[in-house]
């Protein structure tokens, strides 16, 4: 099991550096309240620091003509392992449950720009739900890891009773619920990035990812966001309240 | 942040016992058998075996659960585990160039959810550029494909017919 102490970094907006405070893994998983608060503070920072909405904003402007809608989910991941019994005597089925630990592997803000394929179909459009552009913030305590993830994604939505019945006649087998492309990056938390160096990678790989969707003939790109080259300063994004 | 005394711990487990836990490793249970009688292990190793000249290095089946809070607002009073807990199974194989600049990966996780009755299947295929200069960031790109499945109506051939599908699509992709 990991130390009990994980780091997470703060954000000091001012002067753009960061500042150290601690969590202890302990303290988070029996006492989640006291840690959730603070660590949806630093995500809100994470948003604000990397200007993730105005980076939404752009992309729901350029190649969504502003119909898309922005979701914000912030959460901590704790990873969960089921434990050793060593130095304990195998006593019954319930061992399993008083020897799992837990260890906070991550943080995680998560924010969504949710498309209807209603508001996008063309002619040309194969059939799906709707369209998601997920960006994540993460900060990865087990390898020490800042990561910022930008990830598209076709979904497809079945509804499906809640538990009805338990068994799965009517059912079938097998369904694509989902499919997608992404790409991340990683820097080391000694040295974490700024909006400037992130901003462009985003865009480009953005672009990319609504590429290959409008190639396998899933949506069209509107002519304006292929007109210029990625340059975020032009652009005036509507704000959104 | 808060400061307070922590108790020592008088148990081996630091996550509270519920029923959500409970939940959460029968999922993982669910997965395993699944796993095991489909013999899904053994399509990693054949990729290995066949397009890799077995230098793919496979890692688990590992068992993963677990449930992130979501925010504030919630009455987080169990501790750990609490709704919409999931319990499964992942296992991956990874490779890199000789000189660890490129790192390939294809993950297989298969996961239960048991307040909703569903089990999905998460293939994913990943390129990673390490950087071996200090400070520089690693650039990976992913493609991935979920699937919700219904054991026991879903069949081998179907879910062969899954597993050849993205073998296809690791290849157009370039991991293998």
């Amino acid at each position: 099991m990991n130390c009990n102490k994980q780091e997470l970094f703060n954000m000091d907006q001012k002067e753009k550096k960061l500042a150290l405070f601690h969590v202890d893994t302990d303290l988070a998983v029996r006492k989640p309240q006291l840690v959730v608060k603070s660590i949806a503070e630093f995500n809100e920072q994470v948003y604000n620091y990397f200007e993730t909405e105005k980076f939404l904003l752009d992309v729901n402007n350029r190649f969504f003509n502003n119909k898309g809608t922005i979701e914000k989910s912030p959460y901590y991941g704790i990873n969960i392992e089921e434990g050793s019994l060593e130095g304990k005597e195998k006593k019954s089925r319930f061992d399993r449950f008083f020897s799992v630990n837990g260890n906070l592997t991550e943080t995680t803000l998560k924010v969504s720009l949710l498309v209807k394929s209603t508001d996008l179909l063309s002619e040309t459009s194969k059939p799906f739900d709707f369209l998601s552009l997920i960006v994540l913030h993460s900060i990865d305590t087990v390898e020490n890891l800042f990561v910022i993830s930008v990830k598209g994604e076709i979904v497809f939505i079945k509804s499906r009773d809640y538990r009805g019945g338990g068994n799965f006649s009517g059912d079938k087998s097998f369904y694509l619920v989902n499919m997608g492309e992404g790409c991340t990056l990683c820097f080391p938390l000694a040295n974490p990035p700024h909006s400037d160096s992130v901003f462009p990678a985003l865009t480009q790989n953005v672009a990319e990812i609504l590429r290959g969707f409008e190639a396998q003939g899933y949506i069209k790109i509107p002519e304006k966001a292929t007109t210029d080259s990625a340059d975020m300063s032009d652009t005036r994004p509507t704000k959104v309240s | 942040m808060a400061t307070e005394e922590i108790q020592p711990k008088p148990k081996p487990g630091n996550i509270i016992p519920g029923v959500e836990l409970r939940k959460s490793l029968a999922g993982v249970d669910r997965c395993r058998t699944f796993f095991d009688d489909l013999k899904l292990i053994d399509y990693l190793h054949s990729v290995n075996e066949f397009y890799l000249d077995g230098k793919g290095e496979i890692v688990g089946p590992v068992s993963t659960f677990g449930a992130g809070i979501p925010d504030n607002s919630e009455n987080n009073t169990q501790g750990i585990g609490l709704k919409n807990s999931w319990g499964g199974l992942e296992v991956f194989m990874k490779w890199s160039t000789e000189n660890n600049e490129l790192e390939r990966r294809i993950h297989l996780l298969m996961y239960y959810e048991t307040e909703y009755d569903y089990y999905q299947l998460y293939l994913t295929g990943q390129t990673t550029h390490q950087n071996t200069l200090r400070n520089l960031p690693s650039v990976g790109k992913s493609f991935h494909r979920v699937f919700r499945i219904n054991p026991p109506s879903i069949t081998q051939d179907e879910i062969d017919g899954i597993l050849l599908n993205f073998t296809n699509e690791l290849q157009q992709a370039g991991v293998i």
